[in-house]
């Protein structure tokens, strides 16, 4: 008998005595899921796969997946809780056990310049390694893959399930896929052997050189860029801000198709000033022309006393971005709003005409626009 | 009057007099006040919660009773005479400080706009209550000291019973009868300046001018501060920051508070917004998913939620009609002058409870949609109960859909909150035949006792109603049903039902919200079983029995509580009047046994009617909760004579106390609020909601009888009888 059934039979027998009534079903249930406590870390399990990008030390093994730079000792768990030191030996284990799979049109990523109107399959397993204060899927980001409900689905499980379900390309998501990068890389390379593309969605928080071999799987990623200032980063995220500039500049460099989102939050990352200079930074390193989507926020996880963005502060946010050189962008979570559109950059015409998922109106010719003639960036086919 | 004496005269001097008195009475008062005032600073730092409120009442009782136990020590080697000032001058400045200390430092150790780590909260009400608190609980053990030179012939239970009057006095003044006319941190300035003037011409009187004239300095700060700095603006300076303040109330319900954002109107309540213009998205979702299953001429009922953009969409329905309920009158003062909306003959506003309200008529509505704050509190939970599900269902036609919401699952329910989901949808599913999740920006519950569609853009499109975001555009009708099954597969059918007498659903959101923090519920489940084991360990037969009953009795007043709130509603005047009623029977109970018969039947007698009176209140419950007016009758002597026999065992026992009165009468006192303190830990969050008021009440009874028979088999009773 384990320490926990004792206890939960022991509370049994002193309720039923307390009451003079069997203690029923649902509430031993109940007592069981007050007395549940987190499996060990310290076991492999038939996800467990030995991790890429560490180098022994003497405290333990140095991951070098992602700027968090942990040195795990025998038995510890990285901060991404992802990744476990068994024996010496450093382990992703979530290796084929996604918590989340699910199919999502490709424009909730948000992806507006990548195989429109297309379905993602979107997978994810638990863990991330930051830990904003308004994380909408902290219930996988902030636990480990033996806490969540998983599925068993292996690479080549992933990719036939993505070509059942018609998805143009599957979709590494809603936590952090650096922390699942050994599944992740590994499905996208039989995906894009199959002719199935790829898409990460991150917060850009990896190191150079995972990043450099991801991208040569990778079709296109969409970056968390939360903000343009490092005390911010520290304190809504629990991160830095110039590992996240780097990712950008080697997605570019690398020929993967890269846009951008910028979540507004109220008192937080919404001073226009700070907005303007990062537009300006990705101006001035070459990505003008990756679409930038402002994003409203909606309260969420510990930041829940703060109200949505508002939409004005939005337009405002997206009139600066255009002001300094920016050319696609776009106002996210605002259903019906025009910055959804497509407007070519050089003739300033509405091109892609938008509604939620839907093109309404696509007025490009070869990917150019039927108007100007003038090519717009993306990947508009397969 | 008080007159010039010599040094010598000090020490021979009347101990206080009758000041001893009225000093008790004010401590009491004060003391009842802040903790009304802290209350409510908890419930906006804090988005107060059952368990929140339930570590705050057990830090408040458990550091008091500790401040009384350590007194013993070094009471004595305070001087006499200096007693009854140091107390009002303790009384003048550690309340505003304590309410400074709870107001402020959240807002400077959380993030902005961010919930305030439960662990911080832990830590820092534990330091902001204990200077407080301790002093409280000296307090006691000095004005004992003081009382037993008096010629007072029950000293300790005296003490006891004038600082209950001054709770009652607290509570009724802070509570209900000045509330509409001076705030209540106001009020308390005005009680804390009064005692720190009293303190000040005390010492003056006993030639302590220097402390006199500091402790003026003191009232003096207190009250220029007050009119300098206004708390409330520099508090919306640092929790609104960039928003315009449009109006601000404090509430029976709690802070009131509209601001403007942009173009956003707020309405927060205790800080987290309630009512948000301009979320198109989220009222579209909560209109759409219910009345596209009901689409032709539908009676809608809707409570809560901000009628004037959920009204307009009713209204795109032909034929529609739609009556609003909202209970708490200054929220709908507050929404019909800054978020208004056009009633007219299509549309009505009630203001009321709503479960009175789906009394009558039946059969009426075809939709009923509810948008209610998460269940994490008891008064939350009453809308999400078997009982008022059952209403709800008797309120709607035969093919009428009830709609209820939890904020969304997003892309993965954990552990916890497919708890939530499952408890509620079984509870649903007990009354309906058929229960739909849809799993989007909330997760709509839908019941109803004929089908429901989930192809709900399908269903715009076929009604012709024009929506900006519940649409084929935005909502991929595949992709949800997808997702709802995937949700519904995932929710156990072993789940209790969550219902008024044991609210299943609360303990399982605040479990959930424990997660934001990583913590487990069994930490503070732990701490109070830990602190019951060494009290027993630690005190005499006569202390367990003092112990037990203090604990009958906070166990006894939150099952009250709890019973009228379910029932009732947020009836803050009602409960500050339970309140009030058991202070008073407090109060009674140690008085009357001040001058009854010293014997082991009248002891055992007071403590058998605080069980029975516990057995009772459980036996009333379902009677009051199905809206019985004699079962409320009844639970009004049930609670006053419970107290008594609480208030009164306390005297009892402190009569039968040895020589030294002082360490035998703050003992006492500490066990008592140590008892209390463990009950209020563990009943309000975990023990109702994990096994119901019956089996609380079960509970609660067998352990005053225990402690009853433990203490009569205390040798002090046969030295007494043969005194």
């Amino acid at each position: 008998m384990k320490k926990r059934e004792f206890l939960q039979l022991c509370a049994c027998g002193a309720m039923g005595a307390l009451t003079h009534k069997p203690v029923p079903a649902g509430l031993r249930a109940e007592l069981n899921a007050l007395a549940s406590s987190h499996p060990v870390d310290d076991e492999l399990w038939k996800w467990s796969k030995e991790a890429l990008f560490v180098e022994q030390t003497p405290d333990g093994v140095h991951c070098l997946k992602c700027p968090n730079s942990c040195t795990i000792p025998a038995g510890g768990t990285g901060l991404c809780r992802n990744r476990v030191n068994v024996r010496g030996k450093l382990y992703s284990i979530a290796y084929g056990n996604p918590c989340a799979v699910h199919v999502d049109p490709i424009e909730k990523k948000p992806l507006f310049h990548f195989l429109p109107s297309t379905r993602a399959f979107s997978i994810a397993a638990a863990g991330c390694n930051l830990s904003c204060l308004n994380c909408q899927n902290w219930q996988i980001s902030q636990v480990s893959p033996k806490e969540t409900d998983n599925e068993d689905l292996m690479p080549r499980a992933v990719v036939d399930a993505a070509r059942r379900s018609g998805s143009a390309s599957i979709a590494y998501t809603y936590s952090e896929p650096t922390t699942f990068y050994e599944y992740a890389y590994d499905t996208a390379e039989i995906a894009r052997r199959e002719g199935i593309r790829n898409v990460w969605k991150s917060n850009g928080y990896i190191e150079e050189a995972p990043l450099r071999k991801l991208c040569r799987v990778i079709d296109a990623a969409n970056i968390d860029l939360k903000s343009f200032d490092e005390g911010i980063y520290g304190r809504l995220n629990a991160g830095s801000l110039a590992p996240v500039l780097r990712t950008l500049r080697i997605f570019h460099d690398m020929g993967v198709w890269l846009e951008i989102t910028n979540l507004v939050i109220p008192g937080w990352t919404d001073d226009l000033a700070m907005i303007g200079k990062m537009c300006a930074w990705l101006c001035s390193n070459g990505l003008d022309t990756a679409p930038l989507h402002f994003s409203r926020f909606v309260p969420l996880y510990k930041l829940n006393q703060l109200p949505p963005t508002p939409v004005k502060k939005l337009e405002e946010a997206h009139a600066v971005a255009l002001k300094e050189g920016m050319k696609y962008v776009y106002i996210g979570n605002v259903p019906g709003h025009s910055a959804e559109h497509t407007y070519c950059h050089h003739c300033k015409k509405l091109i892609v005409e938008r509604r939620g998922y839907a093109i309404l109106q696509n007025r490009m010719k070869k990917s150019c626009c039927e108007f100007c003639g003038e090519p717009i960036p993306g990947r508009w086919q397969m | 009057m008080c007159t010039r004496q010599s040094s010598s005269a000090k020490a021979t001097m009347p101990q206080g007099g009758d000041a001893w008195r009225g000093t008790t009475v004010l401590a009491g008062t004060i003391t009842a006040g802040t903790q009304v005032v802290l209350l409510r600073e908890v419930l906006s730092a804090f988005l107060g919660n059952e368990l929140i409120i339930g570590v705050l009442f057990f830090d408040w009782l458990a550091l008091t009773g500790i401040g009384a136990l350590l007194a013993r020590r070094w009471s004595s080697r305070l001087p006499l005479f200096a007693i009854v000032p140091c107390v009002l001058a303790a009384l003048c400045v550690f309340p505003p400080l304590t309410f400074a200390g709870f107001r402020f430092l959240p807002l400077l150790v959380a993030p902005p706009g961010s919930m305030l780590d439960i662990w911080l909260f832990l830590a820092g009400a534990l330091l902001a209550l204990a200077p407080l608190c301790l002093v409280s609980g000296a307090i006691f053990t000095l004005l004992i000291r003081v009382s037993t030179t008096s010629g007072t012939s029950n000293p300790v239970g005296s003490v006891y019973a004038w600082e209950a009057m001054g709770s009652l006095a607290g509570g009724a003044l802070f509570g209900f009868l000045l509330f509409d006319i001076i705030p209540s941190q106001d009020l308390l300035l005005i009680l804390c300046a009064g005692a720190g003037l009293s303190g000040a011409v005390l010492f003056s009187c006993r030639r302590m001018r220097s402390v006199a004239v500091a402790l003026l300095s003191v009232v003096l700060m207190l009250l220029i501060g007050r009119s300098v700095w206004d708390a409330d603006m520099l508090t919306f300076a640092l929790r609104y920051p960039g928003h315009t303040v449009l109006a601000h109330r404090e509430t029976p319900f709690g802070l009131l508070t509209v601001t403007r954002l942009g173009e956003q109107t707020m309405v927060y309540a205790n800080n987290v917004p309630l009512l948000i213009s301009g979320n198109t998205s989220a009222t579209e979702e909560i209109v759409h998913f219910a009345l596209v299953q009901r689409p032709h001429s539908p009676k809608v009922l809707i409570a809560g939620g901000n009628p004037a953009e959920l009204v307009p969409e009713v209204l795109k329905y032909t034929g529609s009609s739609v009556r609003c309920v909202e209970e708490n009158p200054w929220l709908r003062r507050a929404e019909r002058e800054f978020l208004p909306f056009p009633e007219n003959g299509r549309a009505t506003y009630v203001e009321g409870d709503l479960r009175s309200i789906l009394l009558s008529p039946s059969g009426h509505y075809d939709v009923i949609i509810i948008v209610a704050p998460e269940p994490s509190t008891l008064q939350s939970n009453r809308t999400y109960t078997r009982e008022f599900v059952h209403r709800a269902r008797l309120a709607l036609t035969p093919a009428g859909v009830l709609c209820m919401l939890l904020p969304s699952s997003a892309e993965y329910a954990g552990d916890d909150a497919r708890r939530v989901r499952a408890i509620l949808r079984n509870t649903l599913a007990d009354q309906f035949e058929h229960v739909q999740i849809l799993p989007a920006g909330h997760d709509v519950f839908l019941a109803s006792d004929s089908t429901l569609r989930t192809d709900i853009a399908g269903g715009i499109a076929e009604a012709g109603v024009p929506t900006t975001y519940v649409n084929p555009y935005y909502v991929q009708d595949d992709l949800l049903s997808e997702r709802s099954r995937q949700l519904e597969a995932s929710l156990g059918k072993d789940t209790p039902r969550n219902s008024d007498a044991r609210p299943a659903l609360m303990l399982a959101q605040l479990r959930y919200w424990l997660r934001h923090f990583a913590m487990e519920y069994w930490i503070p489940v732990l701490t109070g079983l830990i602190i019951v084991f060494v009290l027993f360990v630690r005190t005499d037969r006569m202390g367990i029995g003092v112990m037990t009953a203090g604990c009958g009795g906070i166990v006894l007043e939150l099952m009250v509580l709890m019973i009228v709130q379910v029932s009732f509603g947020n009836v803050y005047k009602m409960s500050g009047g339970l309140i009030a009623l058991y202070m008073a029977g407090m109060g009674a109970g140690a008085f009357a046994a001040g001058r009854a018969a010293l014997a082991p039947r009248w002891y055992a007698g007071m403590q058998c009617c605080l069980a029975l009176m516990l057995l009772l209140a459980a036996w009333l419950q379902p009677g009051i909760s199905s809206g019985s007016t004699p079962g409320m009758a009844g639970l009004v002597p049930c609670l006053f004579l419970g107290s008594f026999g609480a208030g009164a065992v306390f005297t009892l026992t402190s009569r039968m106390a040895a020589l030294d009165l002082v360490a035998s009468g703050s003992r006492l006192y500490g066990y008592d609020l140590l008892g209390s303190a463990v009950g209020a830990l563990l009943v309000g969050p975990l023990l109702l909601p994990l096994l119901g008021v019956q089996s609380v009440a079960n509970a609660a009874a067998g352990l005053v009888v225990v402690g009853t028979v433990i203490s009569l088999s205390s040798p002090v009773w046969r030295v007494h009888e043969k005194a």
